[in-house]
C-alpha cells in the first residue's frame, strides 16, 4: 500500500475518532482570539505599576499577510462617562495585527 | 488655555477641599469645588460609605475632581488623562468606575464580569450578551420587583471562593427609556431618578444591593434582544457559553490555562442559557416563572435547542499555496468543549476558539499536511460542497492558524 494511501486511512481514521458526522450541515471553520490579560496589558496607555506579569515572548517575524478582521471587542472597563461633546474621549480595540489593545477615538 | 488647564492650575495652588476614603479600594477621591458630586456619591452608592480624611496621602492612587461654575473635570489614575466638561452625573460615574476598577486590580484572581445581576428566589441570576443586548435596561426594571435585588448593571466581581459580590453601586439608566416601557416602570424611573445628565440617569431604588452583599452564582444568562419575538429559553453550547465568559471578563486571569479553567470550572457549576426576547415585561415574567421556584429550572418552561451561533467571523481568504505542508506547534494546548475546541500556547495570554470543522482540521494536522490533504479527507464528509470551496476553507484556516503562530510550515 503506498504511503499516501496510509496516510489517507490514518486520517478518516483521525476524524472518524471525532465523530464527525457524514453529511452533516457545513460551517466554514472558524478561529477567533480572545486575550485573557487586563485590556492595558498590551497597550502603551497607563496603568501606574502593578504586579508585574510575565511578558509575552518574542514570535519570529513571519512574512506580511493580510490582515484578519478584527473579533467583537471586549469590554475593558467599568462604564465610564463621555465627555462635554458626548463621545468618550477615546475607547479600547483589540488590533489583531498587533496583538495590542489600542486606544482610539471613538467616531461620533 | 483651555478649561481643564485653567481649572487645574487653579486647584494646583488651593488643593482639594475634601479627600474621601472608600473602605475595600486603595484609591482616595479628591474634591476642589465639587460638593455636589460628593452629594452625588452618596445618593448613588449603597452601603459603599467613605471616610473624610484631612489630607492626600500622596502613596495612593488618586481620582481628582475638580469644579468650576457646575462643570467638573475628573482626572483617573487609571486612565491617565482627565476627562472635561463634565456635569455631576458624569463626574460621579468618572469616581465611581475608578472605585470599582481599583476594588478588581487589588483583588488578584477576581473575575470583573461584564454583566448584570440581581437576587431572586435565594439565587444570583447574572444577564450579559453583547452591547445593546438590554442588560442595562433589564437591571433597572429589576428594580422595581419588591422580592429581587439588583447587585449590578455593568461589572460583577467574583471571588476565587465562587462568591459574587454587590458593589453597591445603583443602575445607570439609558435615556431615554425604550418607547415600549410600561407607565409603571416610567413612575418607578421618575420616582428614584438620582444623578442625571441628558444621556443616562442613575436609578437609585431601594433594592440595590448595599455594598459587599455576596451570593453564589447561581444562573448566567445571554441575552439575545430581537425584533418581535416571544420571550424564551434556549440552551447554549458549552464552547459559546465559555466563549461569553473569556470575552465578558474584564480582568486579568495571568495565563490562558488559568482562564480556561477558572471559567470553566465556574460554568459547571452553574445554570447556562440564552434568553431570546423582544419586550422587557415578557423577559421578567419568564424569568420569574422559570426561576422562581424549588427547581434550578421550573419543569413548565420548555428549553429550546441551542441555536445556531453568532459568534463566527468568517476568516479572509488565504494568499498562501494550498501546497504548502503545515504542523502544529508542539507547545500547543487543545481542550475540546463540545464539539468545537480551545487553543493555547504557555506564555501568551491569548485563547483561540475554534468551531467544530476548525477543530476537525487541527485534528487532522496530528500528521502534518496541506490544506489539499486536509480538504481531500473532508470532502467525504461534505459530499455537497464545492472541493475548491472546500480547499480555500481550510487554507484560510491554516492561514490564521499559522499567522498566530499555532502551525508552522514545513521546509
Amino acid at each position: 500500500m503506498a504511503k499516501t494511501d496510509k496516510t489517507m486511512i490514518t486520517r478518516r481514521n483521525l476524524l472518524a475518532k471525532l465523530g464527525l458526522a457524514t453529511g452533516a450541515a457545513y460551517v466554514a471553520p472558524t478561529l477567533m482570539g480572545m486575550d485573557t490579560a487586563s485590556a492595558s496589558t498590551g497597550s502603551a496607555a497607563s496603568r501606574p505599576s502593578g504586579p508585574s506579569r510575565p511578558s509575552r515572548p518574542s514570535r519570529p517575524s513571519r512574512p506580511s499577510r493580510p490582515s484578519r478582521p478584527s473579533g467583537p471587542s471586549r469590554p475593558s472597563r467599568p462604564s465610564r462617562p463621555r465627555n462635554a461633546a458626548g463621545q468618550r474621549a477615546f475607547d479600547w480595540r483589540w488590533d489583531p495585527a498587533t496583538m495590542r489593545w489600542v486606544r482610539v477615538t471613538p467616531t461620533p | 488655555m483651555t478649561f481643564g488647564t485653567k481649572i487645574r492650575s487653579e486647584a494646583a495652588t488651593s488643593g482639594p477641599d475634601t479627600v474621601l476614603r472608600f473602605p475595600d479600594v486603595d484609591v482616595q477621591v479628591a474634591l476642589t469645588q465639587a460638593a455636589p458630586v460628593a452629594d452625588a456619591l452618596g445618593t448613588v452608592l449603597r452601603g459603599w460609605v467613605p471616610d473624610q480624611v484631612a489630607a492626600i496621602d500622596p502613596d495612593m492612587r488618586q481620582t481628582s475632581v475638580i469644579g468650576t461654575k457646575g462643570l467638573y473635570a475628573a482626572r483617573s489614575s487609571y486612565l491617565g488623562e482627565t476627562i472635561e466638561g463634565l456635569g455631576v452625573a458624569g463626574a460621579a460615574c468618572a469616581v465611581i468606575a475608578d472605585l470599582a476598577e481599583d476594588y478588581f486590580s487589588t483583588r488578584p484572581g477576581c473575575l470583573a464580569l461584564h454583566c448584570a445581576a440581581f437576587r431572586f428566589n435565594d439565587r444570583l441570576i447574572a444577564m450579559t450578551g453583547p452591547s445593546r443586548a438590554g442588560k442595562s435596561t433589564l437591571a433597572a426594571r429589576v428594580t422595581l420587583e419588591n422580592d429581587m435585588m439588583l447587585f449590578c448593571d455593568d461589572v460583577l466581581p467574583l471571588l476565587p471562593t465562587g462568591d459574587a459580590v454587590g458593589l453597591g453601586i445603583a443602575p445607570r439608566l439609558r435615556l431615554p427609556l425604550p418607547v415600549a416601557c410600561t407607565d409603571a416602570f416610567r413612575t418607578h424611573v421618575a420616582n428614584h431618578k438620582g444623578p442625571s445628565d441628558a444621556r443616562y440617569a442613575y436609578l437609585c431604588a431601594p433594592n440595590v444591593a448595599p455594598h459587599s452583599t455576596s451570593a453564589p452564582l447561581s444562573v448566567l444568562l445571554i441575552l439575545d434582544r430581537r425584533d418581535d419575538t416571544p420571550a424564551r429559553l434556549h440552551h447554549v453550547a458549552e464552547d459559546e457559553a465559555l466563549h461569553f465568559l473569556l470575552s465578558q471578563n474584564m480582568a486579568d486571569l495571568q495565563t490562558a490555562d488559568a482562564a480556561f479553567h477558572r471559567l470553566s470550572a465556574l460554568l459547571s457549576g452553574i445554570t447556562c442559557l440564552r434568553l431570546v426576547y423582544a419586550d422587557l415585561e415578557e423577559a421578567l415574567a419568564l424569568i420569574r416563572h422559570a426561576f422562581g421556584g424549588s427547581e434550578a429550572v421550573n419543569p413548565d418552561v420548555a428549553i429550546g435547542p441551542v441555536l445556531p451561533k453568532v459568534l463566527t467571523t468568517p476568516l479572509p481568504l488565504s494568499d498562501m499555496s494550498p501546497d504548502l505542508i503545515w504542523s502544529r506547534q508542539p507547545d500547543v494546548t487543545m481542550q475540546t468543549k463540545g464539539d468545537a475546541a480551545f487553543l493555547w500556547q504557555p506564555g501568551i495570554q491569548m485563547i483561540w476558539h475554534m468551531n467544530q470543522l476548525g477543530l476537525a482540521i487541527w485534528t487532522l494536522l496530528e500528521i502534518p499536511g496541506s490544506a489539499h490533504d486536509i480538504a481531500e479527507v473532508l470532502a467525504d464528509h461534505f459530499p455537497d460542497q464545492d472541493k475548491a470551496g472546500l480547499i480555500a476553507d481550510v487554507n484560510a484556516l491554516l492561514q490564521a492558524l499559522a499567522r498566530d503562530g499555532l502551525i508552522v510550515a514545513e521546509d
